[in-house]
């Protein structure tokens, strides 16, 4: 992908010019270029198949999916422990239900891997996408990708819960008082 | 009331630098007008019919004197002297410029207030009722469960794109001031008989706009340790489900009316299961440091036999006490309400600046320097001892802010409608205007005694006048402003909807037309009867008849 905001890890987030994955919209469309590339597949396509379909894809082991900000993430459950990436989509970034899906994929399904933001993801959403649990960001492809790399060291303070931080300041006020 | 430490502090003076920095890559095309459109809705600014209109945050209702002072301050430098105040306790500035704004939001930073979320599709600024912690009837203070919902909603992450906007109101008291059940979650709380603890009743799904719902019961016995963990839940689920294609749709009312209270109960159960015993958990702490905040132990134990010899002595006085000021928990106090609605001439809500400072004043000298705003858009003194009250009083009319009406006809609650506000059918302010002048005898009010109005210019029901005993909704046909009468509403734990009369009116018949929907009442009422329990017994009939028996001009 590019435009990429890649490993972000508490302080260290670097712009990424070598991201290997390519971003499958459709089955249909893979083909023989595609064959030594590192795929993100459609789960919601994917899932459709059964198994037998799913074999003949040829495609082994599957190591990335990108999902619809509608699909149930407890879907992904029996696939986890062979991924390595996880797409979540932001058709347009007023529709917020993908950061509902990251923080279930981190707090119920206890995800570690990375969990990658696409779509209409701009600067001014990234810290929200950050602290519930977005560790690379691809950026919408109009926009500058160093200008959005500010949009992580937005607002220090976070009152609530959240996978960033598990304790809310609540429970941390008193620890710097 | 709460004040900020070095958190609270810090969150408001980053998120002014941000909008700063936000305003500044909008104005030089950095972002476009929809990238940067919702980034200013969560900053409370509204682009109007004139102007950029600013909204900004009065959690849960309370001022200090020096807040109100600065928001004095911050009409006069940048807008036209005035602010009006709102049904969702908050205070609206509407002749703002783009360029001003970041300098606004510093003051306000400066006197720990800001105007984040009181607009945009995410949690909005959490209300409650305007004598919380001093009212006689009071269960148990809301404030600092206000306060703490406060804090976990603001730039919550998860909930700042939700389908649509979202409404928490708080009360604790024998009648519900804070018009619990038309919110999308409304929460009572109460102490359990049995183990003595704090307990809630969630209500789910009320709200007004299009569609008017009175909220139901959600969940009931829930700690208050589990007060976020449980919102955390219904938000999520809210998130996850809220219909997306169609804004007039995607209100949580929508999602609970279409599946059902049961299975949206169920639903935040299994999610709750899943959180309930996270570090999200409330801690007696916690809710110890929020409500220390709150605790006020300055009351005076003073004679006041002045007092009783004022009343006597004064009529006017003695008729200003039975109306405006309410019932304090405390012995020797009352709490008084200005109304910001002395007639005519002046717009339901709208304070000036001079005004302002005024009423700061007089909280500093006869009260706790505190000042809280109603949601029918009055302004509370919480407490002050009755051997001040006179002094008080006479300070008030010296400021044309002792007009004796609150909780009568002329006390309307209205929205700024097609005057200000680009989303309105129609006019608001001068229908209220002409209802004031038709209904100017203080004798006929009293007469008529305690009776809700309520004027909203669209379906948005910004004046809530679904549940006004009448409401008055302006409505659009072919370009002409037209306004449609619903009678029997009434806020509070038996909350319920008005019923519309029938076709709507012309601008210049709704005065005559609220006259003759009085007079029906007076006829019919018996004894103390009030306005919705008198249509609740005779039907809306005879207001009917009454009101298209002449040949008015109602639309075709």
């Amino acid at each position: 992908m590019k435009n990429l905001i890649s490993h972000v890890n508490s302080e260290q987030a670097f712009i990424d010019h070598q991201d290997p994955w390519v971003y499958i919209e459709s089955l249909d469309l893979i083909n023989a270029s595609h064959a030594k590339a590192q795929l993100i597949l459609p789960f919601d396509e994917f899932i459709a198949l059964d198994a037998s379909q799913q074999k003949l894809l040829d495609i082994q082991p599957i190591k990335a999916f990108w999902l619809s900000n509608s699909t149930d993430i407890q879907l992904l459950a029996p696939f986890l422990n062979e991924l390595v990436l996880v797409c979540l989509n932001f058709p347009k970034f007023t529709d917020g239900r993908a950061y509902s899906q990251a923080v279930e994929l981190r707090s119920h399904l206890k995800w570690p891997g990375e969990i990658r933001a696409f779509g209409d993801v701009l600067r001014d959403q990234l810290d929200h996408m950050h602290r519930c649990g977005f560790n690379s960001f691809a950026i919408r492809e109009d926009k500058n990708v160093e200008d959005a790399l500010k949009g992580l060291s937005s607002i220090s303070i976070n009152y609530s819960n959240s996978v960033l931080e598990p304790l809310p300041l609540f429970r941390r006020r008193s620890l710097y008082r | 009331m709460y004040q900020y430490d070095f958190y609270d502090q810090a969150l408001v003076d980053q998120r002014v630098r941000q909008f700063r920095d936000q305003v500044e890559r909008y104005q030089n095309g950095e972002l476009s007008e929809e990238e940067f459109s919702p980034l200013r809705l969560q900053n409370g600014l509204y682009l109007q019919k004139h102007a950029y209109m600013l909204r900004v945050a009065i959690p849960y209702g309370t001022l200090s004197s020096k807040q109100l002072t600065m928001l004095a301050e911050i009409a006069q430098t940048y807008d036209r002297g005035y602010g009006h105040f709102t049904t969702r306790q908050n205070i609206q500035f509407n002749w703002i410029e783009l360029n001003d704004v970041p300098a606004i939001l510093a003051k306000l930073a400066s006197v720990e207030m800001h105007s984040i979320q009181t607009s945009g599709n995410c949690v909005r600024n959490v209300t409650t009722e305007a004598f919380a912690g001093v009212a006689a009837d009071e269960i148990i203070d809301p404030r600092p469960f206000a306060e703490i919902i406060r804090q976990w909603s603001t730039i919550n992450p998860e909930f700042l794109f939700l389908p649509r906007k979202f409404k928490i109101a708080v009360s604790s008291s024998t009648e519900d001031r804070a018009a619990v059940r038309t919110h999308d979650i409304g929460l009572y709380l109460y102490r359990d008989r049995l183990d003595d603890e704090v307990k809630l009743e969630v209500m789910a799904g009320g709200g007004l706009g299009r569609t008017p719902i009175i909220s139901q019961s959600l969940k009931k016995g829930l700690s208050w340790r589990d007060l976020l963990t449980y919102l955390e839940a219904v938000l999520r689920v809210y998130n996850r489900h809220g219909r997306r294609d169609n804004k007039y749709k995607a209100r949580i009312k929508i999602l609970v009316k279409s599946i059902g209270v049961e299975a949206f109960s169920e639903e935040v159960e299994k999610e709750w299961q899943l959180i309930k015993s996270s570090p999200g958990e409330l801690t007696e702490e916690e809710l110890n440091r929020v409500a220390s905040h709150f605790v006020n132990e300055n009351y005076l134990n003073a004679a006041y036999s002045d007092y009783e010899q004022q009343l006597v002595e004064d009529s006017d006085f003695a008729n200003w006490i039975a109306i405006n000021t309410h019932e304090h928990k405390h012995q020797g106090y009352l709490s008084v309400i200005i109304s910001t609605k002395p007639g005519p001439e002046n717009p339901p809500g709208d304070v000036n600046a001079e005004q302002m400072r005024a009423i700061a004043d007089l909280a500093d000298t006869y009260s706790f320097g505190e000042i809280r705003v109603t949601h029918e858009q009055n302004l509370v003194i919480p407490s002050i001892h009755k051997k001040d009250l006179y002094t008080f009083w006479n300070g008030l009319k010296d400021t044309r802010m002792a007009a004796t009406n609150i909780g009568m006809l002329t006390d309307m609650i209205t929205c700024p409608g097609g005057d200000y506000c680009s989303l309105a059918n129609a006019k608001s302010i001068p229908v209220a205007a002409a209802i004031q002048k038709k209904f100017n005898s203080s004798s006929q009010l009293q007469n008529i005694g305690a009776l809700s109005l309520n004027i909203s210019g669209c379906m948005n029901a910004c004046a809530h006048h679904h549940i006004g005993n009448i409401g008055i909704l302006g409505v659009d046909k072919n370009g002409a402003e037209w306004y449609q009468i619903t009678i029997g509403g009434e806020q509070g734990i038996d909350a319920r909807l008005g019923k519309v009369i029938g076709p709507s009116f012309g601008a210049q018949d709704v005065p005559d037309v609220i006259d003759k929907i009085v007079d029906v009442y007076l006829a019919h009422r018996e004894e103390d009867e009030s306005f919705s329990s008198t249509v609740d017994r005779i039907g809306i009939a005879p207001f009917k008849e009454k009101v298209y028996s002449n040949a008015v001009e109602v639309e075709a």
